[in-house]
Protein backbone atom coordinates (compact mmCIF):
# COMPACT_ATOMS: atom_id res chain seq x y z
CA UNK A 1 0.00 0.00 0.00
CA UNK A 2 2.83 2.55 0.99
CA UNK A 3 4.75 1.55 -1.96
CA UNK A 4 1.49 2.20 -4.22
CA UNK A 5 0.73 5.32 -2.86
CA UNK A 6 4.36 6.78 -3.86
CA UNK A 7 4.07 5.65 -6.99
CA UNK A 8 0.97 6.93 -7.69
CA UNK A 9 2.06 10.66 -6.44
CA UNK A 10 5.07 9.97 -8.64
CA UNK A 11 3.29 9.22 -11.92
CA UNK A 12 0.66 12.04 -11.32
CA UNK A 13 4.08 14.66 -10.91
CA UNK A 14 5.98 12.91 -13.99
CA UNK A 15 2.49 13.74 -15.79
CA UNK A 16 2.24 17.34 -14.94
CA UNK A 17 5.84 18.44 -14.83
CA UNK A 18 6.40 18.27 -18.88
CA UNK A 19 3.04 20.41 -19.08
CA UNK A 20 4.08 23.14 -16.79
CA UNK A 21 7.47 23.33 -18.36
CA UNK A 22 6.96 24.89 -21.89
CA UNK A 23 9.22 26.33 -24.28
CA UNK A 24 9.27 30.32 -23.92
CA UNK A 25 8.91 32.58 -26.04
CA UNK A 26 10.40 36.20 -26.13
CA UNK A 27 9.80 39.29 -24.98
CA UNK A 28 6.08 37.80 -23.64
CA UNK A 29 5.72 40.49 -21.42
CA UNK A 30 6.22 43.57 -24.26
CA UNK A 31 3.47 41.41 -26.09
CA UNK A 32 1.48 41.38 -23.04
CA UNK A 33 1.93 45.18 -22.42
CA UNK A 34 0.82 46.13 -26.16
CA UNK A 35 -2.52 43.72 -26.23
CA UNK A 36 -3.44 45.26 -22.58
CA UNK A 37 -2.61 48.80 -23.66
CA UNK A 38 -1.03 48.65 -19.68
CA UNK A 39 2.04 48.09 -17.62
CA UNK A 40 1.66 45.63 -14.52
CA UNK A 41 3.95 46.97 -11.76
CA UNK A 42 4.35 44.80 -8.64
CA UNK A 43 5.10 46.53 -5.62
CA UNK A 44 5.79 46.23 -1.90
CA UNK A 45 2.88 47.19 0.42
CA UNK A 46 5.30 47.97 3.23
CA UNK A 47 8.57 48.87 1.90
CA UNK A 48 8.76 52.21 2.73
CA UNK A 49 10.69 54.62 1.28
CA UNK A 50 11.42 51.83 -2.07
CA UNK A 51 7.67 51.14 -2.06
CA UNK A 52 4.61 51.07 0.06
CA UNK A 53 0.96 51.76 -0.26
CA UNK A 54 0.80 55.78 1.62
CA UNK A 55 -2.21 57.37 3.48
CA UNK A 56 -4.14 57.29 0.92
CA UNK A 57 -3.31 53.82 0.12
CA UNK A 58 -1.64 54.45 -3.31
CA UNK A 59 1.36 52.56 -4.69
CA UNK A 60 4.38 55.16 -3.58
CA UNK A 61 7.88 55.47 -3.16
CA UNK A 62 11.20 55.67 -4.72
CA UNK A 63 10.74 52.59 -6.94
CA UNK A 64 7.17 53.48 -7.73
CA UNK A 65 8.17 57.04 -8.73
CA UNK A 66 10.93 55.46 -11.41
CA UNK A 67 8.66 52.82 -12.53
CA UNK A 68 6.24 55.20 -13.56
CA UNK A 69 9.40 56.91 -15.57
CA UNK A 70 9.66 53.29 -17.07
CA UNK A 71 6.01 52.97 -18.02
CA UNK A 72 5.52 56.43 -19.62
CA UNK A 73 8.73 55.56 -21.35
CA UNK A 74 7.08 51.82 -22.74
CA UNK A 75 4.13 53.55 -23.88
CA UNK A 76 6.66 56.01 -25.91
CA UNK A 77 8.59 53.00 -27.69
CA UNK A 78 5.69 50.67 -28.28
CA UNK A 79 3.24 54.28 -29.86
CA UNK A 80 0.58 53.72 -26.96
CA UNK A 81 -0.43 57.17 -25.85
CA UNK A 82 -1.71 57.18 -22.29
CA UNK A 83 -0.98 53.95 -21.62
CA UNK A 84 -2.32 52.59 -17.91
CA UNK A 85 -0.39 51.49 -15.21
CA UNK A 86 -1.47 48.93 -12.89
CA UNK A 87 -0.24 48.37 -9.24
CA UNK A 88 -0.36 44.69 -7.86
CA UNK A 89 0.71 44.43 -4.33
CA UNK A 90 3.38 41.13 -4.00
CA UNK A 91 5.63 39.70 -1.17
CA UNK A 92 8.89 38.43 -1.41
CA UNK A 93 6.63 34.81 -1.56
CA UNK A 94 4.45 35.71 -4.21
CA UNK A 95 6.98 37.72 -6.70
CA UNK A 96 7.78 35.19 -8.40
CA UNK A 97 4.83 33.15 -8.99
CA UNK A 98 3.21 36.63 -10.44
CA UNK A 99 6.17 37.20 -12.58
CA UNK A 100 5.94 33.70 -14.15
CA UNK A 101 2.31 33.58 -14.65
CA UNK A 102 2.80 37.29 -16.23
CA UNK A 103 0.52 38.84 -13.68
CA UNK A 104 3.44 41.02 -13.53
CA UNK A 105 5.36 42.82 -15.78
CA UNK A 106 8.01 44.45 -13.84
CA UNK A 107 8.59 44.00 -10.24
CA UNK A 108 9.41 47.65 -8.64
CA UNK A 109 10.40 46.96 -4.49
CA UNK A 110 13.49 46.62 -2.78
CA UNK A 111 14.62 43.57 -4.29
CA UNK A 112 18.21 42.13 -4.45
CA UNK A 113 19.87 41.22 -6.87
CA UNK A 114 22.12 38.00 -6.85
CA UNK A 115 23.77 35.30 -9.10
CA UNK A 116 21.36 32.66 -7.80
CA UNK A 117 18.48 34.53 -8.31
CA UNK A 118 19.39 35.50 -11.95
CA UNK A 119 19.01 31.78 -12.96
CA UNK A 120 15.22 32.50 -12.82
CA UNK A 121 14.58 36.31 -13.64
CA UNK A 122 16.68 39.14 -14.78
CA UNK A 123 17.28 42.41 -13.26
CA UNK A 124 17.61 46.01 -13.97
CA UNK A 125 20.19 48.14 -13.74
CA UNK A 126 20.90 48.69 -9.88
CA UNK A 127 18.48 52.27 -8.69
CA UNK A 128 20.28 51.80 -4.86
CA UNK A 129 22.83 50.21 -3.06
CA UNK A 130 21.79 47.83 0.32
CA UNK A 131 24.31 47.65 3.08
CA UNK A 132 23.44 45.36 5.98
CA UNK A 133 23.82 47.28 9.51
CA UNK A 134 22.31 46.95 12.93
CA UNK A 135 19.48 48.52 14.72
CA UNK A 136 20.29 48.32 18.72
CA UNK A 137 19.13 49.79 21.44
CA UNK A 138 21.54 52.97 22.82
CA UNK A 139 21.76 51.47 26.19
CA UNK A 140 23.29 48.40 25.21
CA UNK A 141 26.49 49.82 23.97
CA UNK A 142 26.74 47.73 20.97
CA UNK A 143 28.87 49.77 18.14
CA UNK A 144 29.38 47.00 15.45
CA UNK A 145 29.60 43.55 14.42
CA UNK A 146 32.70 42.89 16.71
CA UNK A 147 30.27 43.35 20.10
CA UNK A 148 27.63 40.86 18.98
CA UNK A 149 30.00 37.62 20.49
CA UNK A 150 27.48 35.89 22.76
CA UNK A 151 24.18 37.90 21.54
CA UNK A 152 21.19 37.53 20.04
CA UNK A 153 20.47 39.14 16.38
CA UNK A 154 17.10 38.92 14.73
CA UNK A 155 17.01 38.54 10.81
CA UNK A 156 14.33 39.25 8.87
CA UNK A 157 12.88 36.02 6.38
CA UNK A 158 12.27 37.02 2.82
CA UNK A 159 15.90 39.18 2.95
CA UNK A 160 19.45 37.90 2.06
CA UNK A 161 20.91 39.18 5.90
CA UNK A 162 21.17 35.41 6.75
CA UNK A 163 24.44 35.15 4.13
CA UNK A 164 26.36 38.06 4.06
CA UNK A 165 25.71 37.87 7.93
CA UNK A 166 26.95 34.10 8.60
CA UNK A 167 29.68 35.41 6.04
CA UNK A 168 30.44 38.38 8.25
CA UNK A 169 30.51 35.99 11.67
CA UNK A 170 32.20 32.69 10.07
CA UNK A 171 35.23 35.49 9.21
CA UNK A 172 35.40 37.51 12.74
CA UNK A 173 35.36 34.35 14.55
CA UNK A 174 31.69 35.83 16.47
CA UNK A 175 29.17 33.34 17.80
CA UNK A 176 25.50 34.09 17.48
CA UNK A 177 22.03 33.20 17.81
CA UNK A 178 19.85 33.86 15.31
CA UNK A 179 16.10 34.57 15.44
CA UNK A 180 14.14 34.64 12.27
CA UNK A 181 11.70 37.39 12.54
CA UNK A 182 8.99 37.55 9.68
CA UNK A 183 9.33 41.57 8.61
CA UNK A 184 11.00 44.87 9.72
CA UNK A 185 8.34 45.76 12.13
CA UNK A 186 8.70 42.45 14.30
CA UNK A 187 12.52 43.00 14.21
CA UNK A 188 12.14 46.28 15.83
CA UNK A 189 9.68 44.77 18.28
CA UNK A 190 12.35 42.19 19.02
CA UNK A 191 15.27 44.52 19.47
CA UNK A 192 12.45 46.46 21.56
CA UNK A 193 11.45 43.99 23.90
CA UNK A 194 15.01 42.60 24.52
CA UNK A 195 14.43 39.40 22.76
CA UNK A 196 17.00 39.90 20.48
CA UNK A 197 20.80 42.15 20.80
CA UNK A 198 20.49 43.77 17.36
CA UNK A 199 18.09 43.55 14.32
CA UNK A 200 20.39 43.62 11.09
CA UNK A 201 18.98 44.24 8.03
CA UNK A 202 19.37 47.19 5.20
CA UNK A 203 20.14 50.34 6.93
CA UNK A 204 17.43 52.26 4.09
CA UNK A 205 15.02 49.86 5.43
CA UNK A 206 15.75 50.30 9.38
CA UNK A 207 15.96 53.76 9.06
CA UNK A 208 12.09 53.40 7.63
CA UNK A 209 11.17 51.12 10.46
CA UNK A 210 12.57 53.47 13.13
CA UNK A 211 10.19 56.46 11.93
CA UNK A 212 7.42 54.01 12.94
CA UNK A 213 9.01 53.71 16.33
CA UNK A 214 7.17 55.96 19.40
CA UNK A 215 10.67 55.88 21.36
CA UNK A 216 12.97 56.05 18.06
CA UNK A 217 15.23 58.08 20.29
CA UNK A 218 16.17 54.60 22.33
CA UNK A 219 17.45 53.54 19.22
CA UNK A 220 21.11 53.83 17.12
CA UNK A 221 21.27 52.08 13.52
CA UNK A 222 25.21 51.14 14.14
CA UNK A 223 28.30 49.60 12.14
CA UNK A 224 29.89 49.28 9.34
CA UNK A 225 27.78 48.82 6.55
CA UNK A 226 28.00 44.32 6.09
CA UNK A 227 27.21 43.87 2.99
CA UNK A 228 26.95 45.40 -0.68
CA UNK A 229 24.29 44.42 -2.53
CA UNK A 230 22.14 45.85 -5.73
CA UNK A 231 18.41 46.87 -5.30
CA UNK A 232 16.74 46.42 -8.94
CA UNK A 233 13.80 45.99 -10.86
CA UNK A 234 12.81 42.67 -11.76
CA UNK A 235 11.44 40.95 -14.86
CA UNK A 236 11.20 37.29 -16.22
CA UNK A 237 13.36 36.11 -18.14
CA UNK A 238 13.78 36.33 -21.86
CA UNK A 239 12.47 39.92 -21.97
CA UNK A 240 15.38 41.91 -22.93
CA UNK A 241 13.24 44.33 -25.16
CA UNK A 242 11.43 45.30 -22.12
CA UNK A 243 14.66 45.31 -20.15
CA UNK A 244 16.55 47.35 -23.08
CA UNK A 245 13.62 49.91 -22.27
CA UNK A 246 13.85 49.89 -18.62
CA UNK A 247 17.72 50.26 -18.06
CA UNK A 248 17.42 52.94 -20.37
CA UNK A 249 15.52 54.81 -18.86
CA UNK A 250 17.21 54.15 -15.76
CA UNK A 251 20.22 55.64 -17.75
CA UNK A 252 18.66 58.81 -19.00
CA UNK A 253 17.41 59.74 -15.49
CA UNK A 254 20.44 59.64 -14.34
CA UNK A 255 22.04 61.41 -17.08
CA UNK A 256 19.58 64.20 -16.63
CA UNK A 257 20.02 63.81 -13.26
CA UNK A 258 16.18 63.48 -12.26
CA UNK A 259 17.36 60.39 -10.45
CA UNK A 260 19.45 61.80 -8.47
CA UNK A 261 16.89 64.61 -7.54
CA UNK A 262 14.37 61.51 -6.77
CA UNK A 263 17.02 59.49 -4.70
CA UNK A 264 17.82 63.08 -2.45
CA UNK A 265 13.65 62.90 -2.41
CA UNK A 266 13.28 59.72 -1.34
CA UNK A 267 16.26 57.92 -0.05
CA UNK A 268 18.95 59.95 1.37
CA UNK A 269 16.67 61.26 4.39
CA UNK A 270 16.95 57.37 5.64
CA UNK A 271 20.81 58.20 6.19
CA UNK A 272 22.53 57.08 3.19
CA UNK A 273 23.27 60.03 0.51
CA UNK A 274 24.69 60.09 -2.95
CA UNK A 275 28.44 59.72 -1.94
CA UNK A 276 30.91 57.22 -1.80
CA UNK A 277 29.54 54.18 -3.75
CA UNK A 278 25.99 55.17 -4.66
CA UNK A 279 27.80 58.07 -6.49
CA UNK A 280 30.20 56.04 -8.09
CA UNK A 281 27.19 53.79 -9.13
CA UNK A 282 25.19 56.91 -10.40
CA UNK A 283 28.08 57.68 -13.05
CA UNK A 284 28.77 54.38 -13.62
CA UNK A 285 25.39 53.34 -14.65
CA UNK A 286 24.32 57.08 -16.86
CA UNK A 287 25.57 55.34 -20.18
CA UNK A 288 25.40 58.03 -22.67
CA UNK A 289 23.21 58.08 -25.75
CA UNK B 1 4.42 30.02 -17.92
CA UNK B 2 7.82 31.73 -17.95
CA UNK B 3 9.64 29.78 -14.95
CA UNK B 4 12.86 28.00 -15.14
CA UNK B 5 12.45 24.52 -13.50
CA UNK B 6 15.46 23.10 -11.77
CA UNK B 7 14.73 20.14 -9.87
CA UNK B 8 18.32 19.19 -9.43
CA UNK B 9 19.11 22.23 -7.04
CA UNK B 10 17.04 20.77 -4.07
CA UNK B 11 20.43 18.34 -4.04
CA UNK B 12 22.86 20.21 -4.13
CA UNK B 13 24.34 22.10 -0.72
CA UNK B 14 23.54 24.01 1.23
CA UNK B 15 19.28 23.84 -0.06
CA UNK B 16 19.60 19.58 0.22
CA UNK B 17 20.61 20.05 3.80
CA UNK B 18 18.31 23.05 4.58
CA UNK B 19 15.32 21.12 3.68
CA UNK B 20 16.60 17.89 5.74
CA UNK B 21 17.02 20.58 8.84
CA UNK B 22 13.76 21.83 8.19
CA UNK B 23 12.31 18.06 8.13
CA UNK B 24 14.25 17.16 11.53
CA UNK B 25 12.81 20.23 13.07
CA UNK B 26 9.76 19.20 11.97
CA UNK B 27 9.73 15.87 13.44
CA UNK B 28 10.75 17.13 16.91
CA UNK B 29 8.15 19.61 17.09
CA UNK B 30 5.32 17.03 16.24
CA UNK B 31 6.58 14.58 18.33
CA UNK B 32 7.73 16.59 21.53
CA UNK B 33 4.70 17.84 21.46
CA UNK B 34 2.69 14.84 21.04
CA UNK B 35 4.33 13.43 23.68
CA UNK B 36 2.89 16.19 25.86
CA UNK B 37 -0.33 16.81 24.52
CA UNK B 38 -1.47 12.83 24.73
CA UNK B 39 -1.23 12.72 28.48
CA UNK B 40 -2.83 16.17 29.26
CA UNK B 41 -5.28 15.32 26.65
CA UNK B 42 -5.90 11.84 28.82
CA UNK B 43 -6.40 13.82 32.05
CA UNK B 44 -8.51 16.61 30.85
CA UNK B 45 -10.87 14.22 28.80
CA UNK B 46 -11.34 11.82 32.11
CA UNK B 47 -11.59 14.66 34.07
CA UNK B 48 -14.64 15.93 31.45
CA UNK B 49 -16.22 12.50 31.82
CA UNK B 50 -16.44 13.26 36.15
CA UNK B 51 -19.59 13.64 38.38
CA UNK B 52 -18.42 16.94 40.25
CA UNK B 53 -19.30 19.66 38.77
CA UNK B 54 -16.17 22.12 39.35
CA UNK B 55 -14.01 19.71 37.47
CA UNK B 56 -16.86 19.44 34.70
CA UNK B 57 -16.64 23.09 34.27
CA UNK B 58 -12.92 23.90 34.25
CA UNK B 59 -11.59 20.79 32.06
CA UNK B 60 -14.76 22.45 30.20
CA UNK B 61 -13.01 25.83 29.91
CA UNK B 62 -9.68 24.16 29.53
CA UNK B 63 -10.75 22.68 26.36
CA UNK B 64 -12.88 25.68 24.84
CA UNK B 65 -10.47 28.03 25.73
CA UNK B 66 -7.54 25.77 23.82
CA UNK B 67 -9.94 24.43 21.02
CA UNK B 68 -11.43 27.45 20.05
CA UNK B 69 -8.94 30.12 19.81
CA UNK B 70 -6.82 29.84 15.99
CA UNK B 71 -3.42 28.51 16.50
CA UNK B 72 -1.47 31.10 14.55
CA UNK B 73 -3.91 33.17 17.53
CA UNK B 74 -2.67 31.25 20.60
CA UNK B 75 0.79 31.12 18.82
CA UNK B 76 1.45 34.91 19.08
CA UNK B 77 0.02 35.28 22.32
CA UNK B 78 2.42 32.67 23.75
CA UNK B 79 5.55 34.12 21.87
CA UNK B 80 4.84 37.73 22.26
CA UNK B 81 2.36 38.81 25.25
CA UNK B 82 2.54 35.90 27.37
CA UNK B 83 6.56 36.78 28.41
CA UNK B 84 5.87 40.48 28.73
CA UNK B 85 3.36 39.56 31.27
CA UNK B 86 5.53 37.84 33.43
CA UNK B 87 7.88 39.18 36.19
CA UNK B 88 10.81 40.91 34.15
CA UNK B 89 13.52 38.44 34.85
CA UNK B 90 11.82 35.74 34.00
CA UNK B 91 10.01 36.90 30.73
CA UNK B 92 13.59 37.68 29.89
CA UNK B 93 14.34 34.18 30.59
CA UNK B 94 11.60 32.76 28.40
CA UNK B 95 13.06 35.31 25.73
CA UNK B 96 16.50 35.21 25.44
CA UNK B 97 18.36 32.24 28.14
CA UNK B 98 15.76 29.37 27.63
CA UNK B 99 17.49 27.33 24.68
CA UNK B 100 15.43 27.35 21.33
CA UNK B 101 12.86 29.55 22.99
CA UNK B 102 11.30 29.28 19.20
CA UNK B 103 11.36 26.10 19.70
CA UNK B 104 10.06 25.59 23.21
CA UNK B 105 7.12 28.19 22.39
CA UNK B 106 6.05 26.25 19.86
CA UNK B 107 5.98 22.79 21.23
CA UNK B 108 4.01 24.87 24.14
CA UNK B 109 1.62 25.61 22.05
CA UNK B 110 0.87 22.84 19.69
CA UNK B 111 0.48 20.51 22.74
CA UNK B 112 -1.62 22.98 24.84
CA UNK B 113 -4.08 22.75 21.02
CA UNK B 114 -3.68 19.58 20.54
CA UNK B 115 -4.43 18.17 23.93
CA UNK B 116 -7.21 20.45 24.17
CA UNK B 117 -8.78 18.54 20.98
CA UNK B 118 -7.69 15.32 22.10
CA UNK B 119 -9.57 15.70 25.30
CA UNK B 120 -12.68 15.78 23.52
CA UNK B 121 -11.37 12.69 21.87
CA UNK B 122 -11.07 10.93 24.99
CA UNK B 123 -14.26 11.74 26.64
CA UNK B 124 -15.88 10.82 23.58
CA UNK B 125 -14.09 7.43 23.70
CA UNK B 126 -14.62 6.90 27.25
CA UNK B 127 -18.50 7.98 26.77
CA UNK B 128 -18.82 5.31 23.95
CA UNK B 129 -17.50 2.02 26.41
CA UNK B 130 -21.22 0.68 26.64
CA UNK B 131 -22.43 1.64 30.78
CA UNK B 132 -22.61 -2.17 31.12
CA UNK B 133 -18.96 -2.38 30.99
CA UNK B 134 -18.58 0.17 34.32
CA UNK B 135 -21.52 -1.90 35.94
CA UNK B 136 -19.76 -5.06 35.74
CA UNK B 137 -16.60 -3.76 36.96
CA UNK B 138 -18.68 -2.23 39.55
CA UNK B 139 -20.04 -5.63 40.72
CA UNK B 140 -16.91 -7.78 40.58
CA UNK B 141 -15.79 -4.95 43.38
CA UNK B 142 -13.21 -2.42 41.42
CA UNK B 143 -13.22 0.81 42.41
CA UNK B 144 -13.52 4.11 40.31
CA UNK B 145 -9.74 4.21 39.12
CA UNK B 146 -9.95 0.48 38.85
CA UNK B 147 -12.91 0.38 36.77
CA UNK B 148 -11.20 3.15 34.20
CA UNK B 149 -7.93 1.80 34.84
CA UNK B 150 -8.17 -1.93 33.46
CA UNK B 151 -11.98 -2.06 32.27
CA UNK B 152 -13.14 1.33 30.59
CA UNK B 153 -9.82 2.69 29.19
CA UNK B 154 -8.53 0.12 27.29
CA UNK B 155 -11.55 -0.35 25.29
CA UNK B 156 -11.83 3.76 24.75
CA UNK B 157 -8.70 3.88 23.41
CA UNK B 158 -9.12 1.29 21.05
CA UNK B 159 -12.52 3.03 19.76
CA UNK B 160 -10.78 6.47 19.13
CA UNK B 161 -7.60 4.93 17.61
CA UNK B 162 -8.71 6.14 13.98
CA UNK B 163 -9.46 9.26 15.06
CA UNK B 164 -6.05 9.51 17.25
CA UNK B 165 -4.35 8.75 13.85
CA UNK B 166 -5.50 11.91 12.16
CA UNK B 167 -5.03 14.06 15.14
CA UNK B 168 -1.58 13.15 14.84
CA UNK B 169 -1.19 13.93 11.67
CA UNK B 170 -2.95 16.97 11.91
CA UNK B 171 0.18 18.29 14.90
CA UNK B 172 2.69 17.63 12.35
CA UNK B 173 0.74 19.63 9.81
CA UNK B 174 0.38 22.61 12.59
CA UNK B 175 3.41 22.66 13.38
CA UNK B 176 4.11 24.80 10.31
CA UNK B 177 2.63 27.69 12.06
CA UNK B 178 5.70 27.62 14.14
CA UNK B 179 7.39 29.31 11.43
CA UNK B 180 5.68 32.41 12.36
CA UNK B 181 7.70 32.69 15.56
CA UNK B 182 11.18 31.92 13.94
CA UNK B 183 11.25 28.24 14.17
CA UNK B 184 12.95 26.73 10.93
CA UNK B 185 11.00 24.00 10.12
CA UNK B 186 10.27 22.33 6.98
CA UNK B 187 7.88 25.20 5.51
CA UNK B 188 10.47 28.31 6.60
CA UNK B 189 13.01 26.21 5.38
CA UNK B 190 11.47 25.90 2.00
CA UNK B 191 10.92 29.57 2.22
CA UNK B 192 14.30 30.40 2.53
CA UNK B 193 15.59 27.91 -0.21
CA UNK B 194 13.14 30.33 -2.29
CA UNK B 195 14.51 33.49 -0.95
CA UNK B 196 17.82 32.57 -1.84
CA UNK B 197 17.39 30.98 -5.31
CA UNK B 198 13.70 32.25 -6.67
CA UNK B 199 12.93 28.57 -7.17
CA UNK B 200 9.89 27.96 -4.53
CA UNK B 201 7.79 25.76 -6.88
CA UNK B 202 10.67 23.27 -6.30
CA UNK B 203 11.29 23.97 -2.99
CA UNK B 204 7.81 24.05 -1.88
CA UNK B 205 7.59 20.68 -4.16
CA UNK B 206 10.10 19.01 -1.87
CA UNK B 207 8.50 20.08 1.12
CA UNK B 208 4.82 18.53 -0.04
CA UNK B 209 6.53 15.40 -0.67
CA UNK B 210 8.45 15.30 2.84
CA UNK B 211 4.71 15.98 4.67
CA UNK B 212 3.33 13.33 2.02
CA UNK B 213 6.41 10.80 3.16
CA UNK B 214 5.67 11.43 7.19
CA UNK B 215 2.08 11.41 7.41
CA UNK B 216 2.57 8.04 5.09
CA UNK B 217 4.70 6.74 7.87
CA UNK B 218 2.63 7.91 10.47
CA UNK B 219 -0.14 6.21 9.10
CA UNK B 220 1.44 2.98 8.49
CA UNK B 221 2.76 2.90 12.59
CA UNK B 222 -0.47 3.27 13.68
CA UNK B 223 -2.30 0.72 10.98
CA UNK B 224 -0.19 -1.47 12.36
CA UNK B 225 -0.86 -0.25 16.31
CA UNK B 226 -4.46 -1.18 15.23
CA UNK B 227 -3.82 -4.49 14.16
CA UNK B 228 -1.74 -5.35 17.45
CA UNK B 229 -4.35 -4.12 19.83
CA UNK B 230 -7.34 -5.73 18.23
CA UNK B 231 -9.42 -7.64 20.16
CA UNK B 232 -10.45 -11.14 19.54
CA UNK B 233 -14.08 -9.99 20.23
CA UNK B 234 -15.06 -6.12 18.64
CA UNK B 235 -16.26 -3.78 21.27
Amino acid sequence: MFVGKISLVGVVVAVLLPVLARGQEADTALTRIRQNKAVTIGFRESAAPFAYLNESKQASGYSIDICNRIAEEIGRKLNIPHIETRYVPVTPQTRIPLIANGTVDIECGTTVNSLARQEQVDFSYAVALAGGRLLVKKTSGIQDLSDLNGKIVALAAGTTAERYVRTALDRSKINVRVLQVRDNAEGLLAVNSQRVDAFINDAVLLGGVLRTAQNKDDFAIVGHPLSFEQVAFMVGKNNSGLLTIINGTIARLLASGELHRLYDQWITPYGVPIEGEVDTLFKIEAIAE
Amino acid sequence: MNYQWNWGLLLKEPYAGWLLTGLGWTVALSITGWLIALPLGIAIGIARTSSSRWILRLSGFYVSMFRNIPLLLQMFVWFFVVPELLPARLGLWFKRDLPNPEFWTGVLVLAFYTSGRLAELFRAGLQAVPRGQRMAADATGMNRAQALRYIVMPQALRIILPPLTSEFLSIVKNSSLALTIGVLELTAQSRQIENFTFHGFEAFGAATAFYVLVALVLNLVMVRLQRTLALPVAV
